[in-house]
């Protein structure tokens, strides 16, 4: 069913979308590395998961947060080599310097890697024996495996982000940075440490939305994430942001929720006869949104 | 017929109204001064004769043509030149640079004979390039026709940039604050320039103004506007005297 | 002018020796460029990518250097150039020259769609819609089976007068050194300053009666003529279309270069489209040198020469930004002036430093 699987990618677009809202809110560029962190978690975990070269064979759950770790202390190192070294270059140049980030991740992994191992991601489950809209193994059941888990994991990990950022101190103060960093600054709040935590929690949940696709993607080559030669969530996870308005949150998510829908809708019903159907539904809906309504779906007008 | 008229004016940005219904006049070959507080809309009022706003309703006509849709760079094409509060200049270019910049709607050749490179191209651009060494002269900026606009002082930055207005040959300049930044003397000197730009270049201006004495030396007509609207026009004389007037300025109830 | 090696001889006599140095530097330079033709189809195979680098660093420079927009997508506009190319040619049986034409006006008249819209989006935006176009491009037109002649691309076959790559780069160092004097022509022209004046400040460029969005619109165009031409130009070098060769990747690569030489620079620009063009080449020839196979195991030593370049250039860039945000072209500048007539000089003086880029 296009819907459902449509949701589900949408889930792992929305986490992407996330993270390039944070790092929109706090230093106003489109962070082009977003989904390499992913990447880069998705390949740690693998090389946990299957005892590649010097690594140990752990358990699941261990190896996934390793790569949960990995994603976050890319996502530390990007800030504190790239992005502050940088601070009075202009947005353009910091957003060329995320995107050369992001080759240079690739190239990393496919140095390291190289293109023709395969590198197959488990899944976190077999298929269970729930299904909806009919038994298991009718015709029309949707039967709930890992890619299913993925919607809840997705929900709870927004949920958790968004708690935490409404009632904490550090999550008050990476909201004040990124309102006015001048006026955070001389209330005491510290730029470099919140900008650090921003960037580290942007990167795992980058982490997040790559360890969650890596299964759905199966076999993983050098950044899957981004995309090369193909759509990936890279640009999915951009378009659903601008499509929730760029600086709401919850706004990023329902767009990855959508643009899923969407790309999974075009994906189904336009003929292979008219090829790159997905790239173009994607570019329509990137230009409209931002021809007509700018501020998207939830964005504030003071942004653009 | 009025060289600049607008009638009823009004722009609003988000829960703002910045302007409302200004309606004011300015004659051929008259200086008309706009004064008022900080924050009264002055600039606001200009951006949209010069097109960079878009108002909400009213219109502007430019010598009787209705103006309000254009964009800016058409509106000077149709003599309507004017200069910025903070300078408006290519800072990394030289003087001469923006100067023949400024003269972009004079450079008779096509864009393509440009790149070509042929006679008439060239030629042109040796004619720029004299009319720019005029305007220098006449300024007394010789002296930086090679310096880098970002490096000049405030003062030779500000007649840079009449300069580059005079250079987009216009029949109605808008000066904003001209006189910002510069001592009582030099506002009194730019006083007799502008009179005397009234009288060899048969120019009109419209002057936002903080300057007391320069308003009343220059201006023929001064419209004082408060909180984004008319509050009063006449003569200076009169405009100073006027109770409401000074409590706008002053604070204080008439 | 003044020449100010004149004026420390005291007089308005010619400087002879300064004239003699210029005069065999050019030499070595042109003589050196010309030389390559004579050294065989490999190296001369990797000058030709190299000079179509060149030019479509020249196409980028447009758009980044002298507008100050960025164009994520440009792989688009060469690679729609290079369909067009090979299309005509194999399809029509047009003659080489024509191909190449209508390669560049395809490339431009795509550029005026991509600019029709993407122009009236703000800022960083703007950078996303031509990402998203180009990846578009890719994914749509470069695969449609009637106009790539199936899978494995279509294929563009040299006139037999060019079969050697000795002279089919001559050709493409005659079109570089076109496009240079053209372009240099553009910035001195009208044009060129009201581009300058847009990149710099829009009302400043509205305010001297420049049509703002017409200019940009002009910049985008012309950028685009010149990525189309790099584009049938390059499908007649490898002598196939591939719409593979133009994705992301290559789309940053243009844009890392282009940065790296220093946008803004027609001479950083080239130098910095060699760099990027000929990173495979030496990283290849490293080989013996290096002995990748000893440092490293088997499957990476691969890697390395097939990534390496990507990881280098990507390094470039960072160590650019950080350290040399004007790019090459601040290193270059003393020569290059130097080259063109004027004195030979580190540093900028206060004076005249803007003056004739």
């Amino acid at each position: 069913m296009p819907l459902v699987s449509g949701i589900v990618t949408g889930c792992v677009y929305g986490l992407v979308a996330l993270g390039i809202v944070l790092i929109y809110r706090s230093n106003r560029i489109f962070n082009f590395a977003q989904a390499e962190f992913g990447s880069v978690a998705a390949f740690v975990s693998v090389a946990f998961l299957d005892g590649l070269g010097p690594f140990p064979k752990l358990p699941y759950p261990v190896a996934v947060l390793f790569g949960l770790l990995a994603g976050a202390g890319v996502g530390l190192l990007t800030e504190r080599l790239v992005i502050r070294p940088l601070f009075r270059a202009s947005r353009a140049t910091l957003l060329v310097a995320t995107a050369g980030t992001a080759l240079f991740l690739i190239s990393a992994q496919a140095v390291i890697l190289g293109v023709s191992n395969i590198h197959v991601f488990r899944p976190v489950a077999p298929k269970t024996n729930f299904s909806l809209f009919g038994p298991v193994g009718s015709a029309h059941a949707y039967t709930f495996g890992y890619t299913e888990i993925d919607i809840v994991i997705g929900i709870v990990v927004l949920g958790a982000v968004g708690v935490w950022f409404f009632r904490t101190r550090w999550g008050h103060a990476v909201f004040a940075v990124s309102e006015d960093p001048t006026a955070a600054s001389i209330v005491g709040i510290s730029t470099t440490r919140i900008s650090a935590l921003t960037w580290a929690i942007a990167g795992l949940v980058g982490a997040v939305a790559g360890v969650l696709y890596a299964p759905v993607k199966g076999a993983l080559t050098p950044g899957f994430m981004t995309g090369i030669g193909e759509v990936g969530p890279l640009v999915f996870g951009l378009v659903a942001a601008v499509l929730g308005g760029m600086t709401s949150l919850p706004g990023a998510f329902i767009g990855g929720i959508l643009v899923g829908i969407i790309g999974s809708f075009a994906g189904t019903y336009i003929p292979t006869s008219f090829p790159g159907g997905e790239q173009v539904t994607l570019a329509a809906v990137l230009i409209f949104v931002l021809l007509v309504r700018p501020t998207g779906i939830l964005g504030t007008a003071s942004e653009t | 017929m009025w060289m600049l008229e607008t009638s009823g004016v009004s722009i609003r940005f988000g829960g703002l109204q910045a302007l409302q219904s200004v309606s004011f006049r300015v004659g051929e070959w008259e200086i008309v001064g706009l004064i008022g507080p900080n924050g009264a809309g002055k600039t606001t009022a200009f951006n949209c004769v010069s097109g960079f706003y878009r108002p909400n309703s009213g219109s502007i006509r430019l010598r009787g043509e209705e103006v309000t849709e254009l964009p800016p760079h058409q509106r000077v094409r149709r003599g309507m030149g004017r200069t910025f509060q903070n300078v408006g200049m290519v800072k990394t270019s030289t003087a001469l640079e923006n100067l023949l910049t400024a003269q972009h709607l004079q450079a008779g050749y096509p864009v393509v004979s440009g790149i070509l490179g042929t006679g008439q191209a060239t030629e042109a651009e040796h004619d720029l390039v004299d009319q720019a060494e005029t305007i220098l002269d006449i300024l007394d900026l010789s002296t930086i026709r090679d310096t880098v606009v970002g490096s000049l002082p405030y003062g030779q930055l500000k007649m840079l940039e009449l300069g580059c207005a005079l250079a987009t040959d216009p029949d109605i300049l808008l000066l904003d604050e001209p006189s910002s930044g510069l001592g009582p003397t030099e506002a009194l000197d730019l006083g007799d320039r502008l009179l005397a730009l009234r009288k060899e270049l048969g120019l009109t201006l419209l002057v936002i103004e903080h300057h007391v004495p320069l308003v009343t030396k220059v201006c023929d007509y001064v419209y004082v506007l408060n909180f984004g609207e008319i509050l009063a026009e006449g003569e200076p004389a009169y405009i100073q005297s006027h109770p409401q007037v000074v409590a706008a300025y002053l604070g204080t109830s008439p | 002018m003044t020449d100010h090696t004149a004026t420390i001889t005291g007089t308005g006599r010619l400087d002879l020796a300064g004239l003699g140095a210029r005069f065999a530097a050019w030499v070595v330079l042109v003589g050196g460029i010309l030389a390559i033709a004579g050294t065989g189809p490999n190296i001369t195979g990797y000058a030709i990518t190299a000079a179509i680098y060149v030019l479509v660093g020249l196409s980028l420079n447009i758009i980044l250097g002298y507008v100050g927009q960025l164009s994520l997508g440009h792989q688009a506009l060469v690679g729609t150039g290079a369909l067009f190319a090979a299309y005509l040619s194999k399809a029509e049986g047009l003659p080489f020259v024509v191909d190449v034409v209508i390669g560049g006006l395809a490339g431009a008249a795509l550029a005026l769609v991509i600019g029709f819209v993407a122009l009236r989006i703000r800022g960083l935006y703007l950078a996303l819609v031509t990402l998203v176009i180009g990846i578009t491009l890719q994914g749509s037109l470069f695969e449609v089976p009637a106009l790539t002649g199936g899978g494995a691309g279509e294929s563009a076959d040299r006139p037999s007068v060019l079969l050697s790559n000795g002279r089919f780069y001559l050709v493409c160092v005659a079109v570089c050194v076109a496009v240079f004097y053209l372009d240099s022509r553009l910035e001195r022209s009208k044009a060129g300053r009201a581009l300058l004046a847009i990149k710099e400040d829009e009302r400043v460029a509205f305010s001297f009666g420049i049509d703002v969005m017409g200019y940009k619109l002009l910049a985008f165009v012309l950028s685009g003529l010149i990525a189309g031409v790099a584009g049938g130009l390059f499908a007649f070098s490898s002598q196939q279309f591939n719409g593979n060769d133009f994705s992301f990747q290559l789309a940053l690569t243009f844009v890392l270069m282009t940065v790296v030489g220093g946008a803004g620079s027609r001479v950083g620009v080239a130098v910095g489209a060699i760099i990027f063009a000929l990173l495979h080449t030496v990283v290849s020839h490293a080989g013996p040198f290096v002995s990748f196979a000893n440092l490293f195991p088997a499957s990476t030593a691969a890697n390395i020469l097939q990534f390496g370049p990507d990881l280098i250039g990507a390094f470039l860039l960072l160590l650019t930004l950080a350290f040399n945000p004007g790019g090459l072209a601040q290193q270059l500048k003393p020569v290059s002036r130097w080259m063109a007539g004027g004195p030979f000089r580190i540093h900028e003086l206060p004076v005249s430093a803007g003056a004739r880029r």
